[in-house]
């Protein structure tokens, strides 16, 4: 049985397919995401109300997302989301697994949410299209700035004069953690084309949302946007290659 | 006159490549905006030619042909474009590379010595180009910085293009020499340029979101 329950508006096939996989990984990263602020919330008990109240926040998204989904005539599609996630869920397991809370932050409250944060924007500059999704994305882009936002106090005030400390923390946790999600920001860049967005101005959003945070917490501007472009250019590289990222 | 010559051909090739580079930018400095071809780029010129005075290195590789192009889209006699393109861009991927190599525990002595020559030319024209950018770009456009960006955007396009055309070329000569990756030299170019031209009031996102698009452009 289909899910599809409306189709209002003609799209190419390709078209489909593109919104098809943008919203499964919108619906089920959203899980992902809540998944870890629940892990997060485990290592820190002092945290765990906010936390939990996060993953709650999180998880409501991915139901928004859904719902927008069945108005629009799209199909999650979980074998697309599944393939990019699997390596995030992995490292988030390890970083969990081994009590690293100030990781787990870097790689949610940052990383990953500086791609939602990326492409959600630039989503709402085309959700006409998609009748419904113009508020919910604009609810669900203000409750990941409210994340990003205490994750960005949070990671200010535990390196609080220890940059050193924190750039050692950020350098460990993207060596994976851009690699997988700025990997996925690679993948889903054609879909995004695909949809009249552009992928490269999502990834650059991206980059400069993400060394912008780093900022925030101590970075030099320069350093910030060397590491962070640093750390893109092997996956830009594959990607003009018409490599696969991860 | 060196007195220490530069015989390894992997340094000789990328002297060769840089020589080309910097002739065409003194030419150009020259040609529109004489403060720019300073004392430091005569002397490091003059080093470039005792040093390769032919491009023999250089033609019987494989980076001859995109090299030879993206020469000839820097030429051009325009002001704005000669500043932006060759004082801008250029002068900060030269300084990216001089100080690479110069840090570089491959490179021999007379390269190194070279490479701190070119750092010091470099300096010496980029203090003139951010003072004419001023002039040419004032902050009086709404956003700030707007005119100097669109100037940027409309005029690098095609070289910084042709640049990353360039990229893997260079990774498979340089890699190994001097363990230059173009990976490596374009997040330090980038870092700089946004910093230079975030000072003269761009648009961070903006010139975020063009680098990019050049930059995964196949």
């Amino acid at each position: 049985m289909d899910d599809r329950a409306a189709a209002p508006a003609v799209r190419s096939a390709d078209q489909q397919d593109a919104i098809d996989k943008l919203m499964g990984l919108a619906v089920f990263g959203e899980k992902v995401a809540a998944r870890i602020y629940y892990s997060m919330a485990e290592i820190k008990p002092e945290f765990a109300p906010l936390l939990k109240k996060f993953a709650r926040m999180e998880a409501g998204h991915g139901a928004k997302f859904l719902e927008a989904n069945k108005v629009n005539g799209i199909v999650a599609d979980r074998d697309f989301a599944d393939n990019e996630l699997g390596y995030l869920l992995s490292q988030a397991d390890a970083h969990a697994a081994a009590g690293d809370f100030n990781a787990l932050a870097v790689l949610q409250g940052f990383i990953v949410e500086s791609l939602a944060i990326a492409t959600y924007e630039s989503f709402l500059t085309i959700a006409d299209a998609y009748p419904g999704t113009h508020e919910v994305f604009s609810t669900v882009l203000a409750e990941e700035h409210y994340h990003v936002d205490w994750v960005s106090r949070y990671l200010r005030l535990e390196f609080f004069d220890a940059e050193d400390d924190f750039r050692r923390l950020v350098e460990r946790v993207n060596v994976q953690g851009i690699d997988c999600v700025g990997g996925t920001m690679m993948n889903i860049s054609h879909h995004l084309d695909t949809i009249c967005l552009s992928g490269s101005q999502c990834a650059g959003a991206m980059m400069d949302g993400y060394a912008q945070l780093l900022q925030n917490v101590g970075f030099e501007e320069k350093a910030a946007m060397k590491h962070v472009v640093g750390l893109f250019m092997p996956l830009i590289q594959k990607y003009r290659r018409g490599e696969k990222t991860k | 006159m060196t007195d220490l010559a530069v015989t390894n051909g992997q340094e000789r090739l990328l002297l060769t490549i840089l020589r080309s580079f910097e002739a065409l930018a003194a030419d150009q400095y020259h040609r529109t905006i004489g403060v720019l071809l300073g004392d430091e780029k005569h002397h490091l010129l003059e080093q470039l030619d005792a040093q390769v005075p032919t491009d023999e290195a250089l033609e019987t590789t494989d980076l001859a042909p995109p090299v030879k192009h993206l020469l000839t889209l820097l030429r051009s006699q325009d002001k704005i474009q000669v500043l932006i393109v060759q004082g801008l861009i250029l002068e900060l991927l030269g300084q990216t590379i001089y100080k690479t190599v110069s840090e570089s525990a491959a490179s021999s002595p007379a390269m190194r010595r070279l490479c701190d020559q070119g750092l010091h030319a470099n300096a010496e024209t980029r203090r003139h180009v951010v003072e004419a950018l001023r002039q040419e770009f004032p902050q009086r456009d709404n956003p700030p910085g707007a005119d100097l960006l669109d100037a940027l955007i409309a005029r690098s396009g095609p070289v910084l293009d042709q640049l990353n055309t360039l990229g893997e070329g260079l990774d498979q000569h340089f890699g190994e020499a001097f363990g230059i990756h173009f990976a490596d030299l374009m997040a330090e170019f980038a870092s700089e340029l946004l910093v230079v031209c975030t000072g003269l009031g761009a648009d961070r996102r903006r010139l975020v979101g063009f680098l990019t698009r050049i930059m995964m452009a196949g």
